[in-house]
């Protein structure tokens, strides 16, 4: 029989989940592989590894320190607060291919009730734990619509602060759209996980 | 399935510094907990803990330090208590995800059994062809006279100083690489991503 190949590093998990506004499920994309790690996420472990300042490009297209050895009280901050768009999972409607160094999504949908807007919950850090086989950090937010108008959401990623700057880590386009109806809520769920 | 990709390569040079092995790169499949622990508390900025190589719980992540004060790899010569370390594996244990420390550490050294831990250097994460890549490079060096050192294991401690603290991030058992008399081998860790 041929060996199942063992993942070779840290893998992630991208699910989606719409909800009606009594909280029955409409639909679910179950877990699939994310591939999206982008460049800001590894810049960060070069300057935490080495204990040198490093900069990257930060969400709004300048350059900005993502790991200063002196500083206190940071981290590769997602924990997003309710309405914040700035950190933590963010959702958007572009589509334009992943790259290695893509910085921002393409089309983010910004806090509010507005078109191109929706509602962004607290995000959520569960503690890491030993899950059969794995050990997993599941992470989640969730997105209410209160635009009035359908969403269709096609991209996913998140994004981290250091010293008050923001860096996108993760960048996926959905393999699939997720429709997000008026008063409905979507559920993003990455799951960080290892294996030996 | 893609993600962060991890690859180990081991090369291995004799006396005069000619290259006699290159493994190319070989896949890594063993993150341990500590590292999704630390990924937690970062993500957080909040205080962690996580099972040290003493098998004591001690803090990861401690967010009133300084971030140069944890989560360093970058051992001086000499430094054999953090940084990429190579082991015997003495008691053949085997990956596991709660692995907290190497099985049987080679010590640093010049005496038999014991190897001269040279200085952990890094290329900075950069664009590679199609991918995005970090290596974390370790060289060494059997200095004894006539002895060979066997290595079985590798991995990658962090510290944290503040607190004089290690933890171990990654663990991998490794085909036999015997390390005769002047030689010395070098472990690089390849740390990737790819969209």
């Amino acid at each position: 029989m041929k060996e199942k190949k063992k993942p070779n590093g840290i893998q992630l998990l991208l699910r989606a989940v719409v909800r009606d506004p009594d909280g029955k499920v409409i639909s679910d994309t179950g877990r699939k592989p994310s591939k999206s790690f982008v460049i800001a996420f590894l810049k960060f472990f070069g300057g935490l590894f080495d204990g040198v300042a490093v900069s990257t490009t930060d969400t709004s297209n300048a350059s900005s320190v993502i790991y200063s050895p002196g500083y206190t009280n940071w981290g590769l901050d997602i924990d997003g607060a309710v309405n914040d768009d700035a950190h933590g999972i963010v959702v958007g409607t572009g589509d334009t291919v992943e790259d290695n160094e893509d910085y921002k999504l393409d089309t983010q949908l910004t806090e509010g009730i507005g078109a191109g807007n929706v509602t962004h919950g607290a995000m959520t850090v569960e503690a890491t734990a030993v899950v059969g086989a794995n050990v997993d950090i599941e992470t989640k937010r969730a997105f209410t619509n209160n635009t009035g108008s359908l969403i269709t959401v096609k991209e996913a990623g998140m994004y981290a602060a250091f010293y008050n700057k923001y860096f996108c880590i993760i960048r996926d386009v959905l393999e699939a759209a997720v429709d997000v109806p008026d008063k409905c809520s979507l559920t993003v769920y990455y799951t960080v996980r290892t294996t030996v | 399935m893609k993600m962060m990709e991890t690859y180990y390569r081991i090369l291995k040079h004799d006396p005069d510094g000619k290259l006699v092995k290159d493994s190319g790169l070989i896949s890594s499949h063993s993150y341990v907990i500590q590292f999704l622990e630390y990924l937690e508390g970062s993500f957080k900025v909040v205080d962690k803990t996580a099972t040290d190589v003493d098998n004591a719980e001690s803090k990861i992540v401690d967010k009133s330090d300084a971030m140069d004060a944890q989560g360093r790899v970058d051992a001086a010569v000499g430094d054999d208590t953090y940084g990429i370390v190579v082991g015997t594996n003495a008691g053949t244990t085997a990956e596991d995800n709660e692995n907290y420390a190497l099985d049987t550490k080679i010590v640093e050294g010049v005496a038999s059994g014991e190897l001269s831990y040279q200085a952990v250097t890094f290329v900075a994460p950069r664009v590679v062809g199609a991918n995005i890549d970090f290596d974390v490079t370790r060289p060494f060096l059997n200095e004894h006279a006539t002895d060979t050192v066997t290595v079985k294991e590798i991995g990658i401690i962090c510290k944290n100083t503040t607190d004089t603290k290690y933890h171990l991030l990654l663990r991998d058992v490794v085909a036999d690489e015997a390390v005769a008399a002047g030689f010395t081998l070098t472990v690089v860790y390849t740390l990737r991503t790819t969209v």
